[in-house]
């Protein structure tokens, strides 16, 4: 099992950085979460980061998803995701994909 | 003490010292941000308040929205700017008095301090922004900000909030102005603290759903406004964006100076995030077309000036409002009792004391009742 992302249905809501410190702590905050929103607001740009178990970081970005090893976080103020627990998929249903308003983020078998 | 920090950080500019005051849970869970934000401009006299809902930063629908308040009414704070200001660590930041010299107050970790700028009181809104989150090395720090308009305290003078005009019903601008303050800029990296995290969650799902069922999916600003579902804007359209916790948004990027279609970073000034509905109805009503009321909506948002009063002074094509801007004032068109101005929804009070945005609660249909089931296992206690 492993997250899905498709990132052009992303609306960039916040909701799945949000409740991923849920998983955690009875807390929602943005900073523990193992997926991250990059957003360049003014350019309209924005796309999602997961940081997994097997496959490293995975970009969504709206152009198309890669796989690869970089800073991914918010800008440098932010807790750089690399330093962050990589998605242990909430033990079996993902909080993230629970949320998601829009369908971006699944759960795929 | 859950969903809130307990306290709200006084500033007084004419000295640039910072002190803090202690926020009951008991005042903090009578659930009105308006008349708290009142009474602390009141205590503090001639005050600019910025604060934020109960539920601001909860997994509620659309719990979004934070506000300031000065003399010259209330506005909300919508996008991320009421949860980014929430979990920088305070409920409410109180600005009072006037800084000797031109400057922006920056809010994170539970500190605020006054950052001395001068050089920033020749810039416009947009590189005010831009400054400040490369200056402070993030890119998601938000920023209320006044332009040229608002530093010349011209009565038809608007905040931008991150880049973007369009909740400012109450034309603050000039109090920011009056007091030499170019912006506030505020980043959460705090947390919130729920009683029953599941609950909250499963709640907050349901009511969504329930919403869902009756308002299909959302097809942006076109959701809300219907000229948006004209070929001419529609054309332009980028990517539909959403506050912070909000699953019908109601906001559409139209890109100008680049193809719409495409989606890689490129240029750094594409277009106009639109959601001001007022100013889009008086931009229409002169005929001009989507692309120019784009590119006069940018240049509005540089200046810190209210589109609706612009366009409402004569302005009926680009040039126009290129020169309105360049005199430099208009009179005020009264925005507030607008059709589609945040401040004209019946359900703005409610809403804006929670927390909540409230035009999505507008078309959502509000009810307090179903809010607060959502709200209760976060909070641990009756939303009262």
């Amino acid at each position: 099992m492993r997250l899905g992302l498709e990132s052009l249905k992303c609306v960039a809501c916040g909701l799945c950085e949000t409740v991923c410190s849920m998983n955690r702590d009875s807390t929602l905050t943005p900073m523990s979460s193992s997926i991250i929103l990059h957003v360049e607001d003014k350019a309209d740009y924005f796309g999602l980061v997961l940081k997994t178990q097997d496959e490293g970081l995975v970009v969504a970005r709206p152009e198309g998803q890669s796989g690869e090893q970089g800073a991914g976080s918010s800008g440098p103020g932010a807790k750089p995701i690399l330093l962050r627990e990589p998605c242990d998929l909430c033990g079996g249903d993902p909080r993230c994909a629970r949320i998601c308003p829009t369908g971006c983020i699944t759960v795929v078998d | 003490m859950y969903l809130c920090n307990g306290r709200a950080c006084i500033m007084d500019l004419s000295t640039g010292e910072a002190s803090e005051q202690e926020l009951s849970e008991e005042l903090l869970m009578k659930g009105s941000a308006v008349r708290l934000a009142d009474s602390l401009r009141d205590e503090h006299g001639d005050a600019l308040v910025l604060g934020t809902g109960l539920l601001t930063g909860s997994l509620v629908p659309s719990a979004c929205a934070g506000l300031i308040s000065s003399a010259k009414g209330t506005m909300p704070l919508l996008g991320f700017a009421g949860v980014e200001l929430k979990l920088a660590g305070f409920d409410f930041i109180v600005i009072k008095g006037e800084s000797p010299e031109p400057g922006y107050l920056w809010a994170r970790d539970g500190i605020v301090e006054f950052v001395s700028s001068p050089s920033m009181a020749s810039m416009d809104s947009w590189d005010r922004t831009d400054k400040i989150r490369a200056d402070q090395g993030d890119r998601r720090i938000q920023v209320v900000s006044a332009g040229p308009w608002g530093d010349s305290m011209r009565e038809a003078s608007s905040i931008a909030v991150s880049h973007w005009l369009g909740e400012d019903d109450a034309f603050m601008g000039a109090e920011f102005g009056r007091r030499k303050l170019v912006g506030v800029a505020f980043r959460g990296m705090g947390e919130l603290e729920v009683s029953d995290a599941e609950g909250h969650l499963t709640a907050s799902l349901a009511l969504r759903a329930d919403h869902a069922s009756r308002l299909g999916q959302s097809a942006g600003l076109a959701s809300y406004w219907d000229k948006a579902r004209d070929s001419g804007f529609s054309s332009l359209l980028h990517r539909v964006v959403a506050c912070f916790g909000c699953p019908h948004p109601c906001r559409s990027f139209l890109k100008v100076n680049e193809d719409p279609r495409l989606m890689a970073l490129s240029a750094k000034e594409p277009g106009y995030l639109h959601f001001d509905i007022p100013s889009l109805d008086a931009a229409t009503s002169t005929g001009m077309g989507s692309g120019d009321i784009t590119t006069s909506f940018m240049e509005c948002a540089k200046a810190g000036a209210d589109p609706s009063s612009v366009i409402g002074a004569g302005a009926t094509d680009l040039a126009g409002v290129r020169k309105m801007l360049a005199m430099g004032d208009a009179p005020v068109r009264t925005r507030s009792s607008a059709t589609g101005s945040f401040r004209a929804y019946p359900t703005f009070d409610d809403c804006i004391a929670l927390g909540l945005c409230p035009r999505y609660w507008a078309k959502a249909g509000l009810d307090l009742d179903a809010v607060s089931e959502c709200a209760e296992p976060a909070l641990g206690r009756e939303l009262r």
